[in-house]
């Protein structure tokens, strides 16, 4: 009998973690579907709506933030699709953090950008900020390139849907590789944990029936 | 990465001696071991020999986990518990996480004081308190910084992300005390040890879109908040009230004290917590030192207060003779502080009306208005203490789970409980009162009226008292069934276990859906540390000119708080990074004492009539510059960042006067690193090149 619990419960362990490992790769390769499609599309400074930041005068490819909280809002006609977003760009001085918001609301200009919906900036090893949005159809993206102010911007390349290759769309993050360790560990306790209590419960009922008996 | 893992594992090695020779659960060893290596290390510390200290522990943990595999062999096994497992791999888990992603040091105490100070004493194997350093105070105790140095010990150099790792490590071995009652099930454990994991995520508060840096800080907040809770839940935990566990709580509250200022205050609470419980609740069956009842009570009482005292004024002594700082001054950088003593009494007597004090009556009132998550009527979020918003939910928060547990207990059980709930009351108002006297007397300025970081200083106490309540919680749930009572029809011990799930669950699920995780621990983005890397590539470009260990450089960074400052002083550890300059005042003038020992800084240098507040900036013109660095020694120059007035003043002294700096000081490819060239009192500054 407890051979065949113990077998059980780890029995609901391993297809736990089956389900929680494939989950990790169908993620990955469902992300790589939605955006394969997508055209990389190089964008200038002109495409941006600035706010809070300026073209510097006399220089291709330049902005400077004028204040604390500077904006790069991209968007197009119709709602649009956006894999990788690429900015490569060099800064006279520290900007602080670099975020990416994005936004499916039609009427984004009076409703803004919700914080929930807010990416942190990665880098390649190249130097290239970028931020993945795995191919989410969005109205508008507002780049936020940093929180000082005053900061001189030089960009090389501003890139919509960049390439990405294969292998990243499985690379592990924090994030994934924690949800893949603990996710299965803790549904598979606390279906353990109800599945003792509710055996307590039977074998005490099981006590009253045979004492009352 | 290798020398964290045979930290880890020398934890792992004293874990298991510890519980063989105590013969107690295995699962709250890792905390005792590592706070024995903290008084351990402390010692060694104050003694000037952490080298050895690190070699004798080193040596200790092969040898006892050496007598514990060849005397028990398989045995050993029957000893690990779900705990101790989950543990191990949490920290595993932890320590290549870090590795991996390498978080940095971002905030302005990690560099005035906490991550610095382990910096140099991995470098220089030395307390801060006698190694050459900008540290903005060095009379902190050495607790968690000589626990970073034990587990970095095998390190070629030192590793940011290994203090992280250490932290973290402590927090785990905390929460798996916290987990000692679930041993005999796997689901209760892991269930019980995620949610305190969750912990430092729950106690921040919630702000959409803000970066969340919960495991990666190495302020003290958390691993005060972890032992608090964690001698508690361990006293709670242990099954009976005997020399054994009870001696090992006397180890918990001296590593307490040795944490931080305040780590005093909650020993001391914790302390009179478990003396209450004994006294009223294990009267009958405490035993210590082959005592019993009363005479028990005092010999403990006794013992375990001379634990929390003799390590905080054995520290202090040691500050005054090493430093000649009486280390009783207190305040943030301010001179003309009191004494603790001092303190206390003038506090009370502004507490109790016997000698009023206005600014005491205004902090107490806004600590009121904090507690209900307020200042000035708005809620306000250096108030907000948790996901779910102020203190004064998580009390009711707690005070629901306490009666929970005391409704579905037997009598013994709701005795210690009631005591609890009392005792712990009595300790969140005094930890409140003591609080509002550091506000009142040791903060000076904006920070004292805005009771900054109020949500971090207080979560130390809430974070522990949660965790206190769900393992009373749990205690209910794990009452023997023959003892428990029935409520329709169910047994108490069921509907307190799925108590235990529901509110496990109902954490798990906040934390889950109100942390931000896209800025968090498990997910770093390199825009965090944009200042950090700019100021790491001025320090390459200086080296590269030719910076010299020898050199004594002073930085010039106009226009922020000292930020960058301590940030240079971080990464130029090795090197000697002189105090900012500082106009002399009536109490402090360094032309006649030297230089200025309370530490503090003023960032920019600015015209007559332009002094800013607290710490920003210093009236300074060219020739006080040359007579402060005359008298400090300094040998270089650093130019970081310059302004008009640096252009205008101070370009005469520079040799090639600031080429390459703009007009208002912007960076035009000039020099950054000059040498100070002195003819008798007066000095030019050289452009450094490396010469070819």
């Amino acid at each position: 009998m407890k051979k065949n619990k113990i077998m059980w419960n780890r029995a609901i362990f391993i297809v736990l973690y089956g389900v929680a490992i494939l989950a990790y790769f169908i993620v990955g390769l469902f992300q790589w579907q939605c955006t394969k499609s997508l055209q990389a599309k190089p964008l200038t400074l002109e495409d941006f709506t600035l706010v809070s930041s300026l073209l510097v005068e006399n220089e291709p490819n330049a902005f400077v933030s004028t204040d604390p909280d500077p904006q790069l809002v991209y968007t197009q006609e119709q709602p649009f699709r956006v894999g990788r977003f690429t900015f490569s760009a060099t800064s006279n001085k520290p900007g602080g953090e670099m975020v990416l918001y994005y936004t499916q609301e039609q009427d984004y200009l009076t409703s803004g950008f919700s914080e929930k919906n807010k990416i942190w900036a990665k880098q390649l090893p190249n130097g290239t900020w970028y931020f993945d949005l795995e191919g989410k159809e969005v109205t508008a993206i507002r780049l936020d390139p940093d929180t000082v102010g005053g900061v001189v911007w030089q960009v090389n390349k501003i890139e919509l849907n960049a390439a990405k290759s294969f292998g990243a769309y499985f690379a592990p993050t924090g994030i994934s590789i924690l949800a893949v360790l603990l996710g299965p560990l803790l549904v598979g306790a606390i279906v353990l944990y109800i599945k003792q209590m509710v055996q307590t419960f039977l074998q005490g009922k099981k006590v009253e029936m045979v004492q009352s008996s | 990465m290798i020398a964290l893992i045979l930290g880890l594992f020398s934890i792992l090695a004293v874990s298991l001696f510890l519980a063989k020779i105590k013969k107690c659960s295995l699962s709250g060893m890792p905390l005792v071991a590592i706070c024995i290596a903290i008084i351990w290390f402390s010692i060694f510390g104050m003694l000037n020999l952490l080298v050895m200290g690190g070699v004798l522990w080193y040596i200790a943990c092969l040898a006892s986990l050496a007598w514990c595999i060849f005397t028990e062999k398989k045995q050993l096994l029957v000893r690990i518990t779900p705990a101790f497992i989950l543990f191990s791999v949490a920290s595993l888990f932890f320590i290549v996480l870090f590795a991996v992603t390498q978080p940095m040091f971002s905030q302005w105490d990690e560099f005035t004081f906490w991550g610095a100070a382990c910096k140099i004493v991995k470098d220089t194997n030395q307390l801060y308190t006698v190694a050459q350093s900008n540290l903005i105070a060095r009379s902190y105790q050495p607790g968690l910084i000589v626990f970073s140095y034990m587990m970095q010990f095998f390190g070629s150099s030192f590793m940011e992300y290994g203090v992280f790792a250490a932290f973290a490590i402590l927090y785990l071995a905390s929460f798996a005390a916290a987990s000692t009652l679930w041993a005999k099930t796997k689901a209760g454990t892991i269930l019980v040890f995620s949610v305190f994991c969750a912990f430092p995520f729950l106690f921040t508060g919630y702000q959409a879109g803000v970066a969340n840096f919960s495991y990666m800080n190495c302020m003290a907040d958390t691993a005060l908040a972890c032992l608090f809770g964690g001698i508690l839940c361990f006293y709670f935990s242990s099954k009976e009230k005997t020399g054994k566990s009870l001696a090992m709580t006397g180890i918990l509250l001296a590593a307490l004290t040795n944490v931080k200022d305040i780590g005093l205050a909650l020993a001391g609470i914790a302390w009179f917590i478990i003396f209450c419980d004994i006294v009223f609740c294990e009267y009958k069956n405490v035993m210590f030192c082959k005592l019993r009842k009363w005479k028990a009570c005092i010999v403990y009482g006794f013992y375990s207060l001379v634990c929390i005292f003799i390590p905080f004024f054995a520290w202090s002594k040691y500050v005054l003779i090493v430093t000649q700082q009486d280390r009783s001054n207190l305040g943030s950088g301010g001179s003309g502080g009191m004494s603790q003593m001092e303190m206390l009494i003038t506090g009370m007597k502004a507490l109790f009306r016997i000698q009023p004090d206005a600014v005491f009556d205004d902090r107490a009132a806004k600590m009121v208005q904090g507690f209900f998550g307020k200042y000035d009527g708005q809620i306000t979020p250096n108030f907000q203490l948790w996901l779910f918003g102020s203190a004064f939910r998580m009390l009711l928060f707690i005070l629901v789970v306490l009666a929970a547990a005391w409704v579905l207990s037997n009598k013994p059980l709701r005795k210690q409980i009631l005591v609890f709930t009392i005792t712990s009351l009595v300790g969140v108002l005094a930890f409140g009162i003591f609080l509002t006297f550091t506000y009142t007397y040791v903060f000076k300025g904006g920070e004292s009226e805005t009771l900054k970081d109020y949500a971090r200083y207080t979560m130390p106490y809430w974070f522990g008292w949660l965790m206190i309540a769900l393992v009373l919680l749990g205690k209910a749930a794990l009452q023997r069934g023959e003892e428990s009572k029935q409520i329709l029809g169910i047994g108490t011990p069921l509907i307190a276990k799925s108590g235990v799930l529901v509110v496990g669950v109902f954490i798990l699920a906040i934390v889950l859906m109100r942390t931000n995780w896209q800025a968090s621990v498990l997910n770093v983005s390199p825009s965090f540390y944009t200042e950090r890397i700019s100021v790491q590539q001025v320090v390459l470009k200086a080296k590269d000119s030719g910076m010299d260990p020898d050199d004594r450089v002073y930085i010039i960074s106009q226009g922020d708080n000292a930020t960058r400052f301590y940030m240079f002083s971080y990464e130029l550890a090795d090197e000697k990074v002189v105090p900012l300059y500082k106009a002399p005042t009536e109490e402090n003038d360094w032309r006649v004492e030297g230089v200025f020992p309370d530490g503090t800084t003023a960032a920019s240098l600015v015209p007559a009539g332009e002094e800013g507040g607290y710490k920003e900036s210093a009236v300074c013109t060219a020739e006080d510059l040359v007579a402060y660095l005359k008298a400090v020694g300094a040998t270089h120059i650093l130019l970081d960042v310059s302004d008009g007035y640096i252009q205008k003043e101070f370009s005469p002294l520079f040799f090639d006067e600031l080429e390459g700096w703009g007009e208002d000081g912007q960076y035009e490819g000039g020099n950054r690193y000059y040498e100070i060239v002195w003819q008798g009192d007066t000095a030019t500054f050289m452009p450094v090149y490396v010469s070819v």
